[in-house]
């Protein structure tokens, strides 16, 4: 009986070849989908988990130089004599032979705490003492000693050795142990000169890279449930297509128990084939994104990650069982009913009333989330019941538009059109689910790095508006003697120092109307003239972190100084304070002026004036070439996010195909009266397209306000608790339609070939379906 | 540069590097000065540092008791390792690395705390005259070792103690050149076992008056160890009747002893390896904490008990190390130091 049964449900695949193509194409999307995103995750997590060791160091409380004072060893000593534990380090840029910079960071093994570079052991390995840790995949050289431990584009060695690499004799900071010696001294009390530095929550980039993971869980989540819809749909084809034989079967005696178990142990087979496809595509996919990966996470948060995917259980199991129980919870809900009511004719899925309410109440609770919720999660869960409410939503609302439209159609055609396309809502709902939310994904995120994009290039306009920059380590003076009266030089110099108990930059800036062009996000009248008193720019992160407003008075070295303006800073984990040149000369005096920026007109001119006075090419740094730098790091940035989202949309494609392969049989009971009423079949073939364009064009039409929504919760709400930045939302609605007419002939295009077996049909087919139904 | 990679390795490797003995004494000692039995310590000279010797130490035990006669006891001890050997065209306080170890043992409790610094820096160091030796803010200095003061703390106790010797410095072995082995592996060795210490320790509840005597051993060394010595047992016990006996005995393929009887006078007898019996009595979690020590010739058959079996020092290169009671023919307090074991679990 079993063999029967079995070789029964394997003729109907046997027939419908395409049909078993749909549905193992559709699982193995969405698992390569979903894998390749967790595949990402997990190598993204893995490398970060040691890049947060490495920021242990940046997480701990330290002791650090105030007012342009030194840290040298003699500090160090002083404290650890008085009984206060404490363990210098050093940072720096280190370039190896091979050119590659690493951020190296010299710690003292003598001193440090044992748990500060959990897994390094650094004085373990052969010729310890000597060496530089690098990374494992770093190229080798003498001296070099690759460990695992040593997270990308980071380097460790002893502190003298970094001391001896980094031409230095000064120190960085002095970490305070924990706990310290019993009755041990305020440190303070030993060393005046420095100061107590507690690093912000947000400088630790783990809690940043974690939402920019939770992001890609996301777009993998919903890229597996735009998989899920096909599945379903197919298996909907499959058991519609099935019917008879599962009536003849159970006629024939197959009890409904074993005929249920075996049509899910069959689903079970497919989707374990299938996921295993999809597992091996995941990875094809996570190799393929994941130096785009690896830019973003290192572009945005200074974290390095490798661009390798190893293959690791967690993604490549966690992915096959998704698909298997993914795959058989899609489907096992139409292949039960099935096999119960085998005898029956299926009948069509209403809407109730309550599907929109449940809407209204996700929408209810979106906003809620938005209102109340605090954090990343509270964020994504608003998104998630934005979209479920919009899904919830979407029939009664693409029927209202249809009923709205009603009055514009014309001639009998044109309303039977209308009333068809609302008729079919159900059939197409899922399908149209998927492709609504594929393109409110698409307006969101795209809205998103657009805003992103326009708010960096304008940053970077402003920021490098002088045409030239210039290396000066010997001074400025024989620049000077080369510009013309209408160029104008600018000196760029700051000094570290800590600030409202944060490590910042101290800049001077001269009186140039270079700086009056720079957009603060917030300021009083004229906020740069305040610097020739006592006024102060800040960064916006210096005041997310110190919460300083305008107006707040903050001490700087040679005394207070009021906040006049809050200034965007992208990307830099430094906190900046600008005061006037002759206030940095008071608070530093003789500090050197590393660069130079100048103004000029004629830049390319400038500069051969400048090399032919022999300043060395590699100095000058010309304003468009810094520029496209940057721009280009931008665009690889996002492109990660581009190629999923044009992924999510070909999949939402591949949806509406399957759906509309899945209803085309039913569709010939409801076009045949039209075609003994002498529509030609071509006619009717066009009037299918237009169907589903409408509905496509409704879908499209409710994604609009879902995805603004969803760009305005990324951009207002993700984006400050992932970045501490505030981006302007600009609405871009140019891209929003393209969007949408890219969604619309998706949709159009998968009905192009159910509408072209339409057209071909031949007329015995459809007078057989007539006297059928008739 | 190899000595000084290989001795990065051997002390801050792992724990496992006790197995031979302590942080790497067998190694080579190619290039440092080495122990010459024709030229016997000599003081003053002789309490400053041995630069061009790889290893010494300054070492501080005191059984002492509390105010109410509860016992206990403290251990102040510094090391100083040469990275490589003597060399005239470096600074040669640079080329070190200095360990500290501090404990407080009471029969309750056992707290330790230890320190490294780089040499060169200030952060630790010794000098003869004064007579001192520091790390961070442990410190034992005194104008001589006639009279000094101790400190040192750690996250869970702190200690203050002066001591007054009422006695002469010993000079160990032949004038203070001490045979470490058969194959001649030597050290020099001098002690103070005649100090009266008192002074404050605090467990964190307020520090709390103890008094008692203490010992204090100056050894410096370039190989004190044969390369088959796997550890030793080191005794120094005060006996009641005012004689101190200070015993060792160096686990190799064949064991090596030696020690010395200190008369209430001062006088020192030498024992050789014959004259010293020491057989392990009772062991706790793989380390022997009761001892009998018999000392034929001297008429001494001591059983030496553990204050506190569990006085293991989990230090980056680990050891037990504790206060220690004697009865048997004689009774008496001391320390006992044994390196070279495997704290194993209970």
């Amino acid at each position: 009986m079993i063999a029967a049964i079995l070789l029964a449900f394997w003729s109907h695949w046997r027939r419908n070849r395409l049909q078993l193509a749909t549905l193992i194409t559709g699982i193995a999307l969405a698992t390569a989908l979903w894998t390749g995103v967790q595949a990402i995750n997990a190598e993204a997590r893995a490398s970060m988990t040691s890049a947060a060791s490495a920021s242990r160091i940046v997480g701990l409380p330290r002791l650090e130089p105030v007012e342009g004072e030194t840290l040298t060893w003699k500090d160090f000593v002083a404290l650890r004599r008085a009984g206060v534990l404490v363990s210098p380090i050093i940072r720096g840029d280190y370039r190896l032979q091979s050119g590659e910079h690493l951020r190296l960071t010299g710690i003292d093994p003598l001193s440090a705490p044992s748990d500060l570079w959990p897994g390094g052991d650094f004085m373990g390995s052969a010729g310890a003492a000597d060496s530089v840790f690098v990374p494992a995949n770093t190229a080798p050289e003498s001296d070099l000693v690759a460990d695992p431990s040593v997270p990308n584009g980071q380097a460790v060695a002893d502190i003298q050795i970094a001391q001896r690499l980094l031409g230095r004799t000064d120190l960085d900071a002095l970490l305070l142990l924990s706990p310290q010696p019993l009755g041990a001294p305020d440190p303070l009390g030993v060393t005046p000169h420095l100061a107590y530095v507690l690093p912000a929550e947000t400088a630790v980039p783990a809690a940043l890279t974690d939402s920019f993971r939770l992001n890609l869980s996301a777009f993998g989540a919903l890229c597996f449930i735009v998989g899920l819809f096909i599945v379903r749909g197919t298996v909907g084809l499959a058991i519609a297509q099935r019917r008879q034989s599962i009536r003849t079967l159970r006629t024939l005696g197959a009890p409904a128990g074993l005929l249920r178990a075996l049509m899910l142990a069959e689903i079970a087979i497919i989707a374990t084939l299938s996921g295993l496809l999809g597992v091996l595509l995941g990875y094809g996919l996570a190799s393929w994104l994941m130096p785009g990966v690896s830019v973003t996470l290192d572009g945005i948060y200074g974290a390095s990650v490798g661009t390798h995917i190893a293959l690791r259980p967690v993604w490549w199991l966690g992915g096959l069982a998704m698909a298997v129980l993914g795959t058989l919870l899609s489907a096992a809900g139409p292949m039960l009913a099935a096999s119960d009511r085998a005898v029956l004719n299926e009948k069509p899925r209403s809407f109730g009333y309550w599907w929109p309410a449940a809407g209204l109440a996700l929408f209810a609770a979106a906003a809620g989330l938005v209102i109340w919720g605090h954090g990343l999660l509270a964020a994504f869960a608003a998104i998630a019941a934005l979209l479920l409410g919009g899904a919830a939503t979407m029939p009664a609302t693409i029927r209202a538009l249809l009923r709205a439209a009603r009055p514009l159609a014309t001639g009998p055609l044109g309303e039977w059109m209308l009333a068809e396309t609302e008729t079919q809502i159900p059939r197409m709902s899922l399908a149209m689910t998927a492709l609504m939310m594929a393109l409110a994904a698409n307006i969101g995120v795209s809205t998103m790095v657009g805003s992103f994009r326009e708010s960096f290039a304008e940053f970077i306009d402003q920021r490098l508006a002088a045409e030239i920059y210039v290396a000066t380590p010997g001074g400025a003076g024989d620049i000077r003697a080369e510009l013309s009266p209408d160029e104008r030089l600018l000196p760029l110099r700051s000094l570290k120092s800590v600030v409202a108990g944060q490590p910042a930059e101290i800049n001077g800036v001269i009186n140039d109307p270079t700086y009056r062009e720079w957009s603060l996000l917030e300021a009083v009248d004229d906020p740069w003239s305040t610097l020739s008193g006592d006024g102060a720019i800040i960064s916006e992160q210096l005041s997310y972190r110190a919460a300083l407003s305008i107006g707040d008075v903050i001490a700087l070295p040679d005394g207070p100084a009021t906040v006049s303006g809050i200034i965007a800073d992208y990307g830099n984990p430094l906190g900046k304070v600008y005061v006037s040149h002759q206030r940095l000369d008071r608070i530093a005096p003789g500090l050197p002026t590393p660069r130079h920026a100048i103004r000029t007109s004629d830049p390319a001119s400038l500069r051969a004036r400048m090399i032919a006075a022999g300043i060395p090419a590699e100095r000058i740094a010309m304003q468009a070439d810094m520029k496209a730098t940057s721009m280009r790091i931008f665009e690889r940035t996002f492109a990660v996010t581009a190629a999923l989202n044009g992924l999510t949309l070909a999949v939402a494609g591949f949806a509406v195909l399957t759906s509309l392969l899945a209803a085309a049989d039913a569709r010939l009971p409801r076009l045949t009266p039209l075609w003994a009423m002498g529509i030609e079949r071509r006619q009717l073939a066009r009037l299918e397209l237009l169907r589903v364009a409408l509905t496509a064009a409704a879908t499209a039409l409710l994604a609009l306000p879902l995805g603004i929504l969803l760009s305005w919760l990324l951009l207002a709400i993700v984006n400050v608790e992932a970045f501490g930045w505030r981006l302007p939302f600009r609405a871009d609605p140019a891209h929003w339609l393209l969007l949408i007419g890219v969604g619309i002939a998706a949709s159009v295009l998968s009905a192009l070939w159910p509408a072209h077996r339409l057209a071909r049909i031949s007329s015995r087919a459809l007078s057989e379906v007539l006297s059928r139904d008739g | 540069m190899t000595d000084r990679r290989a001795f990065m390795i051997a002390m801050l490797a792992a724990p496992a590097a006790s197995a031979q003995g302590f942080a790497g004494l067998g190694s080579d000692a190619e290039g440092f000065a080495m122990p010459d039995p024709k030229r016997p310590i000599l003081f003053p000279r002789d309490h400053a540092p041995h630069p061009g010797y790889r290893v010494e130490w300054w070492y501080l035990t005191a059984p002492l008791i509390f105010d109410d006669g509860t016992p206990l006891g403290i251990q102040w001890t510094l090391f100083r390792f040469a990275l490589d050997p003597p060399n005239l065209l470096q600074d040669s306080s640079a080329r070190h690395v200095w360990m500290g170890h501090a404990a407080v043992t009471t029969t309750e409790t056992h707290r330790v705390a230890e320190r490294f610094a780089r040499g060169g820096t200030g952060q630790a160091g010794a000098t003869g005259q004064p007579f001192s030796a520091w790390i961070d803010d442990w410190r034992m200095s005194g104008q001589t070792p006639d009279a000094i003061t101790l400190s040192a703390a750690g996250t869970d106790f702190r200690y203050e103690l002066g001591l007054t010797a009422t006695g002469p410095l010993i000079r160990h072995g032949r004038d203070g050149y001490s045979v470490k082995s058969g194959l001649g592996q030597a050290s020099y060795y001098y002690s103070q076992p005649f100090y009266n210490a008192s002074g404050t320790v605090d467990l964190g509840d307020g520090p709390r008056a103890v008094s008692g005597h203490g010992w204090l051993d100056r050894e410096w060394s370039s190989q004190p160890l044969a390369k088959d010595q796997q550890g030793w047992d080191w005794f120094s016990l005060a006996l009641d009747d005012g004689r101190k006996l200070m015993a060792f005995r160096l686990r190799g393929q064949e064991d090596f002893r030696s020690g010395t009887l200190i008369g209430v006078d001062g006088r020192t007898r030498t024992l050789t390896n014959d004259e010293i019996a020491v057989t392990p009595e009772q062991t706790h979690r793989g380390v022997p904490v009761e001892w009998r020590l018999r000392i034929p010739a001297a008429d001494l058959d001591l059983l030496v008990s553990a204050l506190n079996r569990d006085a293991w020092m989990e230090t980056r290169v680990s050891y037990w190390e504790g206060p220690v009671t004697v009865s048997g023919s004689e009774t008496g307090r001391g320390y006992l130091e044994m390196t070279g074991y495997r704290w194993q679990p209970e």
